[in-house]
């Protein structure tokens, strides 16, 4: 059964400068013991939709206009401070991707542990020590009574993220948020920090919801997958699904654009052409229609919704489920030349890219 | 240490070429900081390269290992404490600043953020202006405005950007336009070795893909030859022709690319590949292999081996002597390591019977 679920959620950020429309209907699921990967560029709204399900978008400027964030049945957004104080860190925990900016340098790394856990219960000084030094402990860390009496800079990135893990884990929450949990970090600190959360989520029986733009790590790492652009959710399905069958074109050109560790040299990468759109101006009807290699006349009348292509697999795209296998089929051949490809063609290398855009939201 | 590209195998290699760089026995090491007695840090110890004309050397590393530093002493922004770097057959360590200025001409870098290495208060106009104007390379008098208008038009253009854009400012492009600026940048002097440090990790996965299909054009078109430093292995083997890996400071194994990724030989290059995640499920069967800990700090390296610390396979004699550069058979294939073993499958059944 799913412990959190979001449905339908829309919320905009209400700037002096414009309104950016940064999660614009999305639904999912999640359920314990298992994670769920949403995968998205920068801009593509997938850390608002992850502080969403805590309410840590600063409100304002955030509005949600639309949609439940509901937790056992209850939902966030109708929910007081308070109530909600109860659920962070208790309910739902979350852990970022700068494990230095995320403690406090000049508070060891204990006593920010044993803050977290009084927070929530009522415990003496002595047992939430003892709390604390288990929650190192359970997150492998050597020597933690020594360890918890240490300040964050004498950690190393690895160790700090194993700590924030620690703190986030102390009231055994039942939803663990991994915000680009590894991308600070080095290869081999990546991959134990992986197996530690794979650990943890079978141990607790906790849901995750890893934020990443790591394809290769969503592969190996979630159940289930949403791939956000653009603020919306353009394909959702099992994780292996979207990897061996991908249903929406921004998928296909991201799995064949991204530098694969698997792949030989000269097997490179059709780039898909300009970047990411401003959340601000977003392109008429399906936001990746103007870098879509597939794109039709009508991809600018409407914005496509997400519908089923194939058994519990949604994807938001007005083409066919068979339009988009042979796509697909074509994209993997590396011959791209149908009657349904009538895009802009492929992308030389000194193809200009779309107008500047400022900065990413 | 001897290196293991030279004499005869060099002769079988690619390398046989007379490198465009070469670096031979290159130490960098910083005084220590604070506390009681500070111990200097080691952060580039003893490393040879060699770089042909037109080729792409990937160097990669985790945080720390000291491929930035390596490449601030390739282009003299730092000083080498020993060893010799020679470009095109010209000792760099002993030059004059005035000699310096002419090489660098030929010598230039791109850098890892685009946000950061763009002054945000100068026109992109400007900003490819200032390494001509620095190194006297437009023409005089009359038409210089209009020489150097059509100059970086050229370049603008030769990176994918449009020449209408050079009145603009850096914030109003995004990241990958911003990187393509900073290569523009790099060219504007036409060098002959560009160091790439990092180029496409601050970017998009989707951005990514344009800048290295328009780094490897710009090689084919201009014969260039690039040091690409990257942590990102996935990267380093769609763009490199031959890579290295350096752990705390010394190069441990040096490859052709597709030779390094099929059959890697030392110990950590292993652990480095089997700790990439990758998407297609078949190639997930292999074991991972797990590296205990972090690096050590190269301000109190392990003695011996760097990496035995870390190492499944390490035995007593990786304490006692540091190992050299061993011929890996492979044409240009070493390893430095004393009980190398055949690839990431032979790495975990040997780690399997150790336990």
């Amino acid at each position: 059964m799913a412990v959190l679920e979001v449905k339908n959620l829309h919320a905009e950020f209400r700037l002096a400068t414009g309104v950016v429309r940064a999660i614009n209907g999305v639904d999912f699921a999640v359920e314990q013991g298992k994670t769920l990967a949403i995968v998205g560029e920068s801009g593509s709204g997938k850390t608002a939709t992850a502080l969403s399900t805590l309410r840590l978008n600063p409100e304002p400027p955030c509005v949600y206009t639309d949609g439940e964030i509901l937790f056992e049945g209850r939902d966030l957004l109708r929910m007081g401070e308070r109530q909600l104080r109860g659920i962070r860190g208790r309910g739902i925990a979350m852990i970022f991707q700068d494990p230095m900016t995320s403690l406090n340098p000049v508070r060891t790394v204990g006593s920010q542990i044993v803050e977290a856990v009084a927070r929530h219960e009522r415990l003496s000084r002595a047992d939430a020590k003892k709390r604390a030094v288990d929650a190192l402990r359970e997150v492998g860390i050597a020597n933690p009574e020594e360890r918890a009496r240490q300040y964050p800079h004498q950690f190393s990135g690895g160790m700090r993220q194993r700590v924030m893990i620690a703190m986030a884990l102390a009231c055994r929450p039942k939803v663990l948020i991994a915000d680009e949990p590894t991308t600070a970090l080095d290869v081999t600190v990546q991959a134990q920090i992986m197996e530690l959360l794979d650990d943890l989520k079978h141990r607790f029986d906790m849901g995750i919801v890893l934020i990443t733009h790591d394809l290769a790590m969503v592969a190996e790492q979630a159940d289930d997958v949403l791939v956000m652009y653009a603020g919306r959710p353009v394909e959702k399905a099992q994780a292996r699904d979207v990897f061996q069958a991908p249903k929406m074109p921004y998928t296909m050109l991201l799995l064949n654009s991204a530098p694969r560790i698997d792949r030989p040299k000269g097997a490179i990468l059709d780039p898909i052409p300009g970047s990411p759109p401003n959340l601000m101006a977003l392109p008429p009807g399906c936001p990746f229609q103007p870098r879509c290699l597939l794109a039709r006349p009508e991809c600018t009348q409407q914005v496509p919704p997400l519908e089923a292509k194939a058994t519990g697999h949604e994807a938001a795209c007005i083409l066919s489920p068979e339009e988009l296998d042979a796509a697909a089929r074509q994209l993997a051949e590396g011959s791209f030349a149908g009657p349904a490809l009538s895009g802009p063609g492929l992308p030389g290398p000194a193809l200009a890219e779309s107008k500047p855009n400022g900065g990413h939201a | 240490m001897t290196i293991a590209i030279d004499g005869a195998d060099a002769a079988a290699t690619a390398s046989a070429r007379t490198p465009l760089l070469a670096l031979r026995n290159v130490t960098k090491q910083f005084p220590g900081q604070g506390g009681a007695s500070p111990l200097p840090v080691l952060a580039v110890d003893d490393v040879s390269l060699d770089i042909a004309p037109g080729e792409t050397l990937g160097l990669v590393g985790e945080s720390g290992c000291g491929k930035t530093t390596l490449t601030r002493v390739i282009l003299q922004l730092i000083e080498a404490s020993s060893g010799s770097i020679t470009f095109d057959g010209q000792e760099l360590t002993s030059l004059s600043r005035r000699q310096l200025l002419a090489v660098r001409k030929e010598l230039q870098v791109v850098l890892q953020d685009p946000y950061a290495s763009l002054n945000p208060r100068m026109r992109v106009r400007e900003i490819l202006a200032e390494p001509l104007v620095t190194h006297h390379m437009l023409p005089r008098g009359r038409g210089q405005k209009a020489a150097l208008r059509e100059k970086i038009g050229a370049l603008l253009s030769s990176v994918g950007l449009d020449p209408s854009v050079q009145d603009r400012y850096p914030h109003e492009f995004s990241g990958g336009q911003r990187q393509r600026i900073g290569i523009a940048r790099a060219l504007a002097l036409e060098p002959r070795l560009v160091i790439c440090d990092e180029p496409v990790s601050a970017l998009d996965v989707s951005v990514q893909a344009q800048i290295l299909h328009l780094l490897r054009t710009l090689q084919s078109e201009r014969s260039l030859s690039y040091l690409f430093v990257s942590h990102d292995l996935s990267v380093i083997r769609q763009i490199a022709d031959r890579v290295a890996v350096m752990y705390l400071g010394q190069i441990v194994e040096i490859a052709e690319t597709e030779e390094l990724f099929r059959n890697p030989r030392h110990p950590y290059t292993q652990a480095l590949l089997s700790a990439v995640p990758v998407v297609d499920s078949a190639e997930r069967e292999r074991r991972r292999i797990k590296l205990a800990g972090d690096p050590p700090s190269p301000a109190n390296p392990p003695s011996g081996c760097r990496f035995r610390t870390r190492c499944p396979l390490a035995q007593d004699a990786c304490a006692q002597e540091r190992p050299e550069l061993f011929d890996q058979g492979a044409p240009g294939h070493a390893a430095a390591c004393f009980f190398p073993v055949s690839g990431i499958a032979g790495l975990s059944e040997a780690t399997a019977g150790a336990a």
